[in-house]
């Protein structure tokens, strides 16, 4: 028997270098090629990004002071999702949908371009705040503004996982009946502190990340905001079961090499919605292209499901979108449900045949009744949602 | 919904003498952070969040007699690891460099991620920000983690001063409080409850301690609550900011001295 259904998705918005809509996104997954281009800023070394298409709208004038590349990014996809929000404003009441938002650096972006201009004129830049430009809760500040919303609203930060465990957040709070729905929005944008920190750890590829691939060597880095309204009754193309979430406790970088944090949050997951493994009919992999990421969360993957279930990771066609990629990935499982396909992992041939997962690397049809999005993050961090069809 | 939270452990650190003299009173140099929370190997290269962090967490812990090693943690902080995001871009734009310890450390979940490894806590932990609102949700994070089930949830408020080349709105000094909560009554009564955690609404809110006197510190909401369970006086508290901020409840069941880090 499943778990109760009380986490609808009533609403979806995307914006990534994939397009601006969930059919653009979904089109070009299915294509399968990966959209990079150069990196938005000057680097010392070779490397390619997944950016959102220019030019990127400003804020209008009256919401200004919270402008930043990664406001422009939500503000793309928040269209998408405005009149569902507005009508659970309706019904439920402002104080009573809440906005978690999931993001790894924020606002960072705006940051280190005011931080530049101190550095040159010893002053600070006119329109940067720390609070509305830099701060994690700035687009909570901004979105609860122009959505006129007054529920629980708070970021959550805990990189790569960020997006994922404002999902989990968001359940708990609907649970708890702290709030009645929630709008998820998963953010981030390209900075050069993350491309550069990520270069330092030497995972950074010069071309479009290849996870599961025999010839894999790293990420690259994309961009991207994902929305997701989560309501405790409603319609929707596919509700959220559970989120299984562990630590590491290992390293603050690595994963456990034999992916045993990993396997316990999807085994919670799995526990938590009331499932068997052999019910999960995809999993969107966190899948990020490293040798040793790829290895831990392919044994996990095996451990728990087995090596049957179809894998894919998405993060060769979008790039590692950091905060945004928990949402963003648990949208595409919802329109692996909604469509009855499964996208291809870009780049993945030749696989890997050590990995012992079987990766999809064509579009292929499949009835999805229940779809496991994997994120797993610095400081240890693991998270498997469970998607299932209306 | 079980709304009480029962308070089990508390630690605070400020950069005042007392914790009473918390804001106005004169700042000296903050304590030595004890970070005997942490394996050796691990204290190097710590930010200030991050050490207010495993201080307070620390005192927390000892006061509620129980250990880092299986409850879930919540970090919350209006702007966590700002120091070390100073410090990465400064190398970026000086040097074209990063640093790879400094960038591990820079995401806003360092401190639990380092807590769980050290205490080889495999629960989940998260880290949260809502700016001048991070008390209240913080503590709303932890009722909902406990209404879900978990036992005991570790909370710990804490912000480092924000460096001057990002603002100088801000200049208020470091911050740390931490928290040990459950929703169940355990062999030792617990040191309060806080409950009614919700918008003020009817609350007469000039009759309230003004959590943002002074400097205006994100956290000034944390600081009251200790303030309040050190001196054994329950309050209604305003723990975040608006024209209807969130409020809650406070009961103090054992008034007892704060706990102090080991000499």
């Amino acid at each position: 028997m499943l778990a109760e259904r009380r986490h609808i998705i009533t609403a979806m918005g995307l914006s990534n270098a994939l397009g601006d809509s969930l059919d653009a996104v979904w089109t070009a997954l299915l294509e399968g090629r990966p959209h990079t281009s150069p990196p938005p800023f000057a680097l010392p070394f070779d490397t390619v990004c997944g950016a959102v298409q220019e030019p990127l709208d400003a804020l209008p004038a009256t919401d200004r002071a919270y402008d930043s590349r990664l406001a422009r990014i939500v503000l793309r996809a928040l269209p998408q999702v405005s009149a569902a929000v507005a009508r659970a404003r309706q019904r439920w009441g402002e104080g009573r949908v809440a906005i978690l938002v999931g993001t790894s650096t924020g606002g960072l972006d705006a940051t280190e371009l005011a931080h530049r201009h101190f550095r040159q004129t010893s002053s600070y830049m006119p329109g940067f705040s720390l609070r509305t430009s830099h701060a994690f809760d700035a687009l909570n500040v901004w979105l609860a503004r122009v959505l006129q919303l007054s529920g629980p609203s708070y970021a959550v930060s805990t990189a790569c996982t960020s997006s994922a465990k404002a999902i989990a957040s968001a359940m708990r709070l609907i649970d708890a009946n702290l709030c009645d729905a929630a709008l998820v929005v998963g953010a981030d944008a390209l900075c050069e502190t993350t491309v550069r920190g990520f270069h330092a750890l030497g995972v950074l590829s010069k071309q479009a990340a290849r996870p599961f691939s025999s010839e894999r060597d790293g990420i690259h880095i994309g961009e991207g905001a994902a929305l997701l309204l989560l309501e405790r009754s409603g319609e929707g193309p596919a509700h959220i079961l559970s989120v299984g979430e562990t630590s590491d406790a290992h390293s603050m970088s690595a994963p456990h090499p034999e992916g045993t944090g990993a396997a316990e949050a999807i085994s919670t997951a799995l526990a938590r919605a009331r499932l068997v493994p052999e019910q999960v009919d995809y999993v969107n992999a966190h899948g990020t292209g490293t040798p040793q990421n790829d290895q831990a969360e392919s044994r996990a993957i095996a451990s728990v499901l087995g090596g049957g279930v179809p894998v894919s990771s998405t993060k060769g066609l979008t790039g590692h979108t950091l905060g945004a990629c928990g949402a963003t990935e648990a949208i595409f499982c919802a329109l692996a449900i909604q469509h009855g396909q499964l996208p291809p992992s870009a780049g993945a041939s030749p696989a890997d045949p050590e990995l012992g997962v079987h990766v999809v690397r064509t579009p292929t049809r499949r009835h999805v009744r229940v779809a496991l999005s994997n994120a797993f993050a610095f400081g240890g961090s693991n998270t498997g949602i469970i998607l299932a069809a209306p | 919904m079980n709304d009480t939270l029962y308070i089990e452990g508390f630690g605070a650190i400020t950069q005042h003498a007392q914790l009473a003299d918390f804001p106005e009173g004169p700042r000296g140099d903050l304590p030595k952070p004890d970070l005997n929370l942490l394996e050796r190997s691990l204290r190097r290269g710590l930010s200030d969040v991050t050490r207010l962090f495993m201080h307070t967490a620390q005192l927390a812990l000892k006061d509620a007699e129980s250990s880092a090693h299986d409850l879930h943690i919540v970090f919350a902080s209006a702007f966590g690891e700002l120091g070390t995001a100073e410090a990465l871009m400064d190398l970026a734009f000086d040097e074209g460099s990063s640093s790879p310890a400094r960038f591990r450390h820079s995401v806003h979940n360092a401190a639990p991620g380092l807590l769980s490894i050290s205490a080889h806590n495999t629960r989940a932990s998260t880290a949260i920000a809502a700016g001048w609102s991070t008390v209240a949700m913080g503590l709303l994070e932890a009722q909902a983690l406990l209404s879900g089930g978990e036992k005991r949830v570790l909370l710990v408020f804490a912000d480092e001063s924000i460096p001057r080349s990002l603002s100088d709105a801000h200049a208020y000094g470091p911050v740390g409080v931490a928290l040990v909560l459950s929703q169940t009554l355990g062999s030792a009564p617990p040191r309060a409850t806080l409950s009614r955690l919700q918008r003020a609404g009817r609350v007469e809110q000039a009759k309230l301690r003004d959590p943002f006197a002074g400097p205006n510190h994100p956290l000034g909401p944390a600081v009251l609550l200790a303030q309040a369970l050190e001196a054994g006086a329950g309050e209604t508290l305003q723990l975040g900011e608006g024209p209807d901020p969130w409020c809650a409840e406070l009961r103090v069941l054992r008034a007892e001295p704060a706990p102090e880090s080991a000499p």
